[in-house]
Formats: structure tokens, C-alpha cells, sequence
């Protein structure tokens, strides 16, 4: 039984009637529209649809990257619409993990440091046991003090995938994680992180154009002329 | 299309659409430019000035100056050369006194040859001296004495009409410093005033016209010179260069200097620029090497664009420092009536030119081939990239070659020697290279201990590693550049301080020269408090068994040429306060024993019971070292190197030398008696003299800070560069920790944090090691022991530096409205 077909199930996410638009100098351009969606606690979740039809638009406005032209957008119970700069910020840091096609690992900083980031930043002493545990799940452990320009794309997405885990979110949103990556790093890479995830209660939200990865998960929607549906 | 066609249309559209990312090294090469054109017309314009008025600024094709009379005459024959012309003067100090004032002047005693080149200019009517009872005064000697043109004044027992007031005469500008105002008088009007010559310490000059004089001619004259039995000087115009013309010749070898640290400065920049223009382009230049394009052309195409850019800087700079130029001619002209010669423009705009090229090139090249090392798969997919990180003195050391090499070329032809330029650019390049060293080690000690900072400095620390080799060089650059001005300015507050304030509480106020021993008696009864002392002229024969003017004339190198000149001794019995026995006993004036001032003695190689024997106008005189004296230099007292006793040099006629605290009313009763009973003794007031030694200070400071001026601008311009482009770097850096949570105020205030601790801590270190070096220079090199530690000024002007470059990072992240969304898009390279 996966989690949204139980009913004591807590839904994480929340979307109600949320639209989109981008104001250019051509017009007003609409990419979403009424969109509506329950995502459950524990629940892992595939988005696909065509390029350009807004599933990372839909990404950026869940997490809360990008504010929505209208509706409501609830996570953990938590209306985010009216949340102030600072509270986004702590909410992100807090509920939500991010995993980007581009890795978006800071340059400057090693493997670990990249790592123990969202921890510092929520001014939390890193538990170093913690850390070396999740380090040797992503398999880097010898390489925890390295630069990111001396890893690989792989190795890069698997410090992503540790940094996005490092506060146990509530929600990991994952944008084509496996998007930069051949096939078989690639298939690694998903691996542990739905390795990562299930058995807990975190919600992985999976942007994807693979249906063999969109058929991996819990529940799988389609976004197709502005409008989401489940598919079945 | 051809690749001319391709290289032109690929240049222009990149300058034309990118032109934002031009406008740093634009304004950099624009200053650079104003720069070296205005300091090439001025160089240019100068030394035309020396060689066409050499005749007029030496006051004679060959003059001959002496402290006796000399017999001219037999120096020509000796020399085998008849002048065309002979012009003799006297000068000497002397005071003049008019209806309700005295003052001490610099007299000129001329006949009526003089100027042999140029002319005196009046405020109004013509100079000439006919008559004897002419005589002409400076605007400063006309103030002091409160008169104007046909006023009456007296010298001695003669009263003389001023018959005019001197504006310009053909030595003035390069004469040397004069405190003491101007008067010409005639051969006929001084031998009326009934002074004795004897009484005056004259310097007799002998100017003659010479139709044009060969190598050979000059080279005999040298010859007649050395071999002549008196002590003369011979200065030949055009050959020899004394006083403000030698001073001319060192300012213009720095303002040279100046160019070279602005052109190293403005080559630093347009690297920077460069570099940060190709990475910001790389992917899109990648792009053009995956469809085909050849590195080599790719190289060239980004070649033009800079050149649009450097050609466009350079014109416009042209033409600014050639108008500057204008400006300062008519100020020059305006203020001291010299007109400058015009200097070509032309060539010197080509030289300005072509110095623009070098350095772009030279910068250029090494940026494009660090940027575009990377094979395209690498830039466009990601890879190794080992640009930032890798070997960062190694490369610092072939871009400081490459960029100083033609820079060295440079130098050789502006100092016109090879040596002095490589040495000036080695010393410039060691000190990039010093400095870029210690803040690689100190940020290498940092970034090790980074774990004992929290999250945010933690972050600047690793930021600033990340920046590599374009950190280190806008820090060195930016240092260097604050650290001249932090040196120049504490040391001019210094000797401003030393010279108004120090100086004012111990010197006295009126010092008398020139008594003469048979006026002794009739002074010092009058002014019991006037402190004399004797002053003798003498040279050292021997020390200890060492016979030093036959040393001398056997060019024994080991002999100090110092040692050959003659020195003052002075004779008393008292220990003055501002001196203090280091060694050996003071002896009380005992017969044979001589006191020795420290440093000299350490220099000379003289040491405690070393025997000394002096020739004092004819006749041995000797005696033993039995101490040595250290003097405070700021209590502005007599200081002589040597001490005898009364009793081994009081029979020799001297000159006495005179000192007292009078005030204003006590001076001038003074003034009056000795314009009455002695004109020959002069006065000086030394408050007077301080205001002009700080005026003249201040004067030069100017000019200091127009030279250190561009280095700043363009170091500060290079800093600008860093927090443009490091924004560039850090906004995506800002976005990533956004997504993790981070607040965009904490963003904020760590990207300001990082730019402005670059800033800050250069400024700080600047300030710091600008302190030592200034104390340095002040205590061993002027004699100031108290330097001033803390300036307003400086420190406003680092903060302002410090705000300026705050407030750049703010408009950049305030007016950045990207949203995150966005700039967590797909382009990013890592």
C-alpha cells in the first residue's frame, strides 16, 4: 500500500488552483493553470511532460524558488503564499531538499562542507557521526575533502543528493537528477536516492522525461497544456 | 566569407553587444593614456627647455664660480679659448634697510655685461645699471622693506633709488632655493657703499660668451679646471646640471617611474578584464570551437574587439593628456613667465600609442591562453578544469613575465638606460611579488584554520582561495597602491608636524651670519644674549698615520672624497644642550683635544685617541680625539663636526655665527643696527623660513599626489573589476545557498563581506607597513625621530575607498533582479 492510498497517510504537499503566468514584453505568458495536487508523507513522485510545458516552473513554485501568480501552496500544513523572504528561506532550509540536473554543488567549498551547508546555515552543530555516515552511503568517504572540480558528474550528484539529505526534509525535489549523467552513472545515482528515501517519511518529487524512472515511483503525473493530471 | 571579414564582423558584434563588460579596462587604458601622454609632453617639454636655454639657466656658455677672487684671465689662457664676452658679479648676504624696515637679501653685484643670455624682466621699465644708484629688488625684498619702485633704501653708507621690481631673471627658476629675498645692484653702486669685501662671504661668479664650444674645447676646460690651483667651479651650460635643473632631471626620472607603475597597473587590469571577459564568454567561444572554429582564429577575433577597445581608450587619452598638457603650459607661463618648448606631439602621441598596444598585449595574451586552455568538450560538459586552482606562483611568474617584458623595453628607452630599467621594473615586479606572496601564505593559513570561523567567514575564506590567481593580483595591486600613498602622506604630515611644531619649540628664532672678528666686540655688547660661536675653515691633512689628501690624489678608493673638502671647526669651552658626550670625557676646551661628532667619526674612521691634524689657513694644527658627541638635530643649534680648544685655533681670524630666542620687536632692533653698523651680517628669522620650507613641501606634495593619483585610480578601478566579476561568479554561488536556505539578506552581507574585507584588510596592512616604512624614511634618512602615527586625512581617504567599493557590491546586488528561479538554471559549468 503506498502512502496515499492509506487515509491516515500526512499530506506533505498541498497545491490548490495554482497558475502561473510571465509578464513579457509581447504579453502576458500562462504556463500553468489550476493546477491542483495532494502529495503524501513517505510518498515518491514522478512529474513528466514535454519540454516547455512548466514542470520545473511547477519545481521552482513547490519550492518555493518562484511565488505563484495564484492558488495555494501548502506544505507540511504550512500556507507558504504569505511567508516573508526570511521564512522562505528557513523553510527551505528546513522542509525541502533540492537535487538540480546542474548539481549546483558551491565551488569553493569540499565535499563535506558542501555536505554540512543546510546545517550550518540553520545554525545547527553538524553531528560528525552523522555526517560520516551519509558520506559513506554516498560511497565518497576518501574523498570527502575534495574540490568539486575534481569530481565527476556522478560523484557530483551523489554530494547533491547527501546535501539534500543532510536535514532530513520533509520533501526532496529532484530536477532531472539523472539528466547530465549516462545511463549507467545515472542508474546508480537513482538507486541511492530512492535507496535514501524510502522507509522514511521524506516525499521525493522526481522531474523526469525517462518513463523508466517515472516508472519507479509511487504515482506518476502528467503536465500537458498547462494542466496536471495523475496518470493511471 | 574571408577570415578578415570573419575576424571584423565576430570582433565588432562581441565589443558592440558586450560593450558592458569593456568599460573597467576602457576607463583603465583611458587614465593609463592621459597618463603616460601627459607625462611624455611634460619630460619631452622639459628637457627641449634645459638644452634650449641651458646658456640662459647657467647664465653663461661656461661660468666660473669661487669663494676667492680669480684672475679669469689666466684660466682662459690656461685653457687656450678667448671668450666673446666676460660678465663678472659678486654675490653675498647682506642687509637693506628702508624708512621702516630691514631685511637680509641675497645681493647680486653686477656689471653691465650681465646677462650674458636672456633678460631680466621688470614689473615695469627696462633693466639696466647704468647708474649707480639703481638698484632692483625681487616683489618678496620690495614687500619685506615696504617699499615699491623709486622708494629710497639704504646698503652700507649708500642710499640707492629701487629703479624696478624683478619678475623674472634668466636663473630664477633654476638657481636653486633662495630664502632670502633678491637685489641687484651695480659694480659702481656697491663699491659707493663703502663696505669692505673682506667682511662678506662673497661666491665670485665669472660668466663668459663663447661662439660654440667643440668636445674637445669642453674636455680642456674640464682639464683647466682640475689642474687650476684655486678652488673654482666650472659649470659648462648643457654639460653640467646644478641645482633645481639636476632636480628637474630626478623628478622627470620619477614621473618616468610613475608611468611604468601605472602601465604595470594598467596591464594588471586589462589581464583581469580580459581573463573575466573570456570566462564569462567561455561557453559561447566553446561553442565557436565545437562548430569548427580555429583557436588561433578565436584568439584573434577576441584581439580585435580589444583592440577596438584599447585604440578607442588610447585616442581619447591622447587627446585628454594633450589638453591637460595645454592647461599646465598656461599655468606655467602665467605663474613663472616660462613658456614651455612645444614637445612633439606627434611622436609622443605614437610612443603613447604604442605603449597602450604593449600593454594590452602583453596582458592580453597570457589571459586568452589560460581561458581557452581547456579543450571545448571540458568548458561545454564540465571536466578538469585546473584554471583556479592550480600552480598559482608558477603562473603568476609567466604572466608577470609576460606581462613586464615589453614594459622592461619600455623602461630601458624612457630612462634611456637598459640597466636602470630593468632594475626599476625588477624592483616593481619583487614587490608584486612579495606582497602577492604574503597574502598567498596568509590566506593558505586561514584557509587551513577556516574550520575555527563560522559559516559565513568560512565562506569569504574559501571564496577568496577560489579566486586564485585574479584575487592575489587585484590585492597586490590594490596594496601596492595604497600603500605609496599611505607612505607619501604620513611622511609629508611628519615633516610638516617636525618643521611647524618641533622645530618652532626648540630653534631659536634669529640667527646671525658673517661676523666678522673685528665686529665681535661691538655685537656682543650690544646683544649680550647672542650666543657666537667661531667658525674656521680647514681640511684634514692626516688621520692617525693615514695622510688623507694625498690618499685623495693618489685616488685611493678607500678613501672617502668627503674627507677632501673643508670642514668648519669651532672652538669653546661649554658642553651645548643639545649635545650629549657618547664616548671619552669632553674635554673643557683643553689645548690638543678634540671633540668628534659620532657618526661622522664612524664614517671616517676616526675612534677615541685617533690624532687629527688640520690645515687651518696655512699652519698645522693637531691634537687628539678624546670624544665623541651625539646632537639633537631638532634643536636647530650650531652642529660642527668638530670641537677644538680656544687655545689651538682662537688666533686665527673667523667668521662668527650667531644665535638667540629675540622676539618680533627684539629682531627688528637688531635688524636696525646691524643695516647700520654692520650690512654686511645677515639676519635670519627662522619662523619665516619654516612657512616656506612647508609651502615648498606642500608644493611638491601636489605633485606627488597628481603622480600617485592614476596608480590608485586604476587600482581602485581594478578592484571595481574584482567585485564586478566576482558578483558575476558569486551571484550563482548567492542563488545555490538561497536554495539551501539561506536568506538573500545573508547572501548580501556575505558578498559584501567578502568584497569589502579584500579592501579592508589591504587598507589595513597598507596603513600598517606604510607606518614602518615611513618611520623608517624619517629616521634614518630625514633625521625625524617623531613620526606621526595617525592621519585623518589618510584614514578618511582609505575609508572612502573602502565605502566606494562597498557601495559598487550593493548597486550590483540591488539592482540584480534575475529571480532564483532563474539563476538555478541549466547553464552552469561545475
Amino acid at each position: 500500500m503506498t502512502p496515499s492510498e492509506s487515509k491516515s497517510a500526512k499530506v506533505v504537499l498541498n497545491l490548490e488552483n495554482v497558475s502561473k503566468k510571465f509578464i513579457t514584453n509581447r504579453g502576458d505568458i500562462s504556463i500553468l493553470e489550476g493546477v491542483s495536487l495532494k502529495v503524501y508523507a513517505g510518498e515518491k513522485v514522478a512529474i513528466i511532460g514535454p519540454s516547455g510545458s512548466g514542470k520545473s516552473t511547477l519545481l521552482s513554485l513547490i519550492g518555493l524558488l518562484d511565488t505563484p501568480t495564484t492558488g495555494l501552496v501548502e506544505i507540511s500544513g504550512i500556507k507558504t503564499n504569505n511567508l516573508s523572504e526570511v521564512e522562505q528561506a528557513s523553510f527551505r532550509n528546513k522542509e525541502i531538499g533540492f537535487i538540480f540536473q546542474s548539481f549546483e554543488l558551491i565551488t569553493p567549498f569540499t565535499v563535506t562542507e558542501n555536505i554540512v551547508a543546510p546545517i550550518e546555515i540553520a545554525k545547527q552543530k553538524p553531528n560528525q557521526e552523522e555526517i560520516n555516515t551519509l558520506i559513506n552511503r554516498i560511497g565518497l568517504s576518501e574523498r570527502k575533502e575534495a574540490m568539486p572540480y575534481t569530481l565527476s558528474g556522478g560523484e557530483k550528484q551523489r554530494v547533491a543528493i547527501a546535501r539534500a539529505l543532510a536535514l532530513k526534509p520533509a520533501l526532496i525535489l529532484a530536477d532531472e537528477p539523472t539528466g547530465s549523467l549516462d545511463r549507467e552513472t545515472g542508474e546508480k545515482v537513482l538507486s541511492m536516492l530512492l535507496e535514501s528515501v524510502s522507509g522514511s517519511l521524506t516525499t521525493l518529487i522526481i522531474i523526469t522525461h525517462d518513463e523508466s524512472i517515472a516508472n519507479r515511483m509511487d504515482r506518476v503525473f502528467v503536465i500537458k497544456d498547462r494542466c496536471i493530471h495523475e496518470r493511471v | 566569407m574571408s577570415e578578415f571579414k570573419l575576424v571584423v564582423k565576430f570582433g565588432w558584434r562581441l565589443v558592440s553587444r558586450e560593450w558592458r563588460r569593456f568599460v573597467l579596462p576602457f576607463l583603465s587604458l583611458f587614465i593609463t593614456a592621459i597618463v603616460v601622454m601627459l607625462i611624455l609632453l611634460l619630460t619631452n617639454a622639459s628637457s627641449l627647455l634645459l638644452s634650449n636655454q641651458a646658456r640662459e639657466l647657467t647664465g653663461g656658455d661656461v661660468v666660473i664660480e669661487s669663494s676667492v677672487p680669480v684672475n679669469d684671465s689666466e684660466f682662459w689662457q690656461q685653457a687656450k679659448l678667448e671668450p666673446l664676452q666676460i660678465a663678472k658679479q659678486l654675490s653675498f648676504s647682506g642687509t637693506l634697510q628702508s624708512a621702516s624696515s630691514v631685511a637680509p637679501f641675497s645681493v647680486q653685484v653686477v656689471d653691465q655685461n650681465y646677462p650674458l643670455y636672456g633678460k631680466v624682466k621688470l614689473k615695469t621699465g627696462k633693466f639696466s645699471v647704468k647708474n649707480e644708484a639703481d638698484i632692483f629688488l625681487d616683489q618678496a625684498g620690495a614687500t619685506k622693506l615696504g617699499v615699491a619702485k623709486g622708494d629710497l633704501i639704504s646698503f652700507g653708507n649708500k642710499s640707492f633709488k629701487v629703479a624696478g621690481i624683478i619678475e623674472v631673471e634668466p636663473t630664477s627658476l633654476f638657481g636653486g632655493f633662495r630664502f632670502l629675498p633678491r637685489a641687484i645692484m651695480s659694480t659702481e653702486g656697491f663699491s659707493a657703499s663703502g663696505i669692505d669685501i673682506a667682511l662678506l662671504r662673497v661666491e665670485y661668479v665669472y660668466a663668459a660668451k663663447f661662439d660654440k664650444l667643440n668636445k674637445q674645447e669642453v674636455a680642456l676646460i674640464k682639464a683647466t679646471e682640475e689642474t687650476y690651483g684655486r678652488d673654482i667651479d666650472v659649470d659648462v651650460a648643457g654639460v653640467d646640471r646644478t641645482g633645481l635643473q639636476r632636480g628637474l632631471q630626478i623628478v622627470t626620472d620619477f614621473l618616468v617611474v610613475a608611468v611604468l607603475i601605472t602601465a604595470v597597473l594598467a596591464a594588471v587590469n586589462v589581464y583581469s578584464s580580459t581573463l573575466y571577459l573570456v570566462t564569462v564568454e567561455r561557453k559561447s567561444l566553446a561553442i565557436l570551437l565545437a562548430l569548427g572554429m580555429r583557436k588561433r582564429l578565436l584568439t584573434v577575433i577576441l584581439g580585435f574587439a580589444l583592440l577596438c577597445v584599447v585604440v578607442s581608450a588610447g585616442l581619447l587619452g591622447i587627446m585628454a593628456g594633450s589638453f591637460v598638457f595645454s592647461l599646465i603650459d598656461k599655468f606655467i607661463n602665467a605663474t613663472y613667465l616660462i613658456s614651455l618648448p612645444t614637445p612633439g606631439f606627434v611622436l609622443d602621441g605614437l610612443l603613447c600609442l604604442f605603449l597602450m598596444l604593449t600593454i594590452a598585449v602583453s596582458s592580453f595574451t597570457p589571459a586568452v591562453r589560460k581561458s581557452l586552455a581547456l579543450n571545448p568538450k571540458q568548458i561545454l560538459i564540465g571536466g578538469d578544469d585546473s584554471s583556479s586552482e592550480n600552480l598559482p606562483f608558477r603562473n603568476l611568474s609567466i604572466i608577470t613575465g609576460f606581462t613586464l617584458l615589453p614594459l622592461m623595453v619600455l623602461a630601458a628607452f624612457l630612462l634611456e638606460s637598459l640597466v636602470n630599467g630593468l632594475l626599476v621594473i625588477a624592483v616593481i615586479a619583487i614587490s608584486y611579488v612579495v606582497v602577492a606572496s604574503i597574502f598567498v601564505a596568509i590566506l593558505a593559513l586561514f584557509y587551513r584554520k577556516r574550520h575555527t570561523f563560522n559559516f559565513f567567514i568560512r565562506s569569504i575564506i574559501s571564496q577568496k582561495k577560489a579566486d586564485g590567481l585574479f584575487g592575489i593580483v587585484s590585492f597586490t595591486s590594490l596594496f601596492i597602491a595604497l600603500l605609496a600613498l599611505g607612505t607619501l602622506t604620513l611622511l609629508q604630515v611628519s615633516l610638516e608636524r617636525y618643521l611647524t611644531e618641533d622645530l618652532a619649540r626648540t630653534v631659536p628664532t634669529t640667527y646671525v651670519l658673517d661676523i666678522q672678528t673685528s665686529q665681535k666686540a661691538a655685537i656682543s655688547s650690544s646683544y649680550p644674549d647672542l650666543q657666537l660661536f667661531a667658525n674656521i675653515q680647514a681640511r684634514i691633512i692626516a688621520i692617525d698615520d693615514l695622510y688623507i689628501q694625498d690618499e685623495l690624489a693618489r685616488d685611493n678608493k678607500d678613501v672617502d672624497r668627503e674627507l677632501g673638502r673643508e670642514y668648519n671647526l669651532t672652538s669653546r669651552n661649554e658642553l651645548l644642550s643639545s649635545e650629549k658626550i657618547v664616548a671619552g670625557v669632553w674635554s673643557e676646551g683643553k689645548k690638543g683635544e678634540i671633540s668628534v661628532d659620532a657618526e661622522f667619526a664612524d664614517r671616517a674612521n676616526i675612534k677615541l685617541g685617533s690624532r687629527l691634524v688640520f690645515s687651518v689657513q696655512g699652519f698645522a694644527v693637531e691634537g687628539t680625539v678624546t670624544s665623541l658627541r651625539e646632537t639633537d638635530s631638532r634643536s636647530g643649534l650650531p652642529f660642527f663636526y668638530f670641537v677644538l680648544a680656544p687655545e689651538d685655533i682662537g688666533m686665527f681670524p673667523s667668521v662668527y655665527f650667531g644665535y638667540s630666542y629675540y622676539d618680533a620687536e627684539q629682531q627688528l632692533a637688531l635688524g636696525r643696527f646691524l643695516a647700520n653698523e654692520m650690512p654686511n651680517v645677515s639676519l635670519l628669522e627662522t619662523q619665516a623660513i619654516g612657512l616656506i620650507i612647508v609651502k615648498l613641501i606642500g608644493t611638491l606634495m601636489v605633485l606627488v599626489y597628481i603622480i600617485a593619483l592614476p596608480p590608485l585610480l586604476i587600482a581602485t578601478l581594478l578592484i571595481t573589476t574584482l567585485v564586478v566579476s566576482s558578483y558575476e561568479a558569486r551571484r550563482r554561488e548567492g542563488a545555490r545557498l538561497r536554495a539551501i536556505g539561506a536568506t538573500r539578506s545573508q547572501v548580501l552581507t556575505n558578498y559584501l563581506g567578502e568584497t569589502i574585507s579584500l579592501t579592508l584588510v589591504s587598507a589595513v596592512l597598507s596603513y600598517f607597513f606604510s607606518l614602518l616604512i615611513a618611520y623608517a624614511i624619517s629616521n634614518y634618512y630625514l633625521g625625524i625621530k617623531s613620526v606621526v602615527l595617525f592621519d585623518a586625512d589618510l584614514v578618511f581617504g582609505l575609508g572612502l575607498i573602502i565605502i566606494l567599493v562597498g557601495l559598487v557590491g550593493l548597486y550590483l546586488f540591488k539592482t540584480d533582479t534575475i529571480p532564483l528561479r532563474e539563476l538555478l538554471s541549466y547553464e552552469s559549468t561545475n
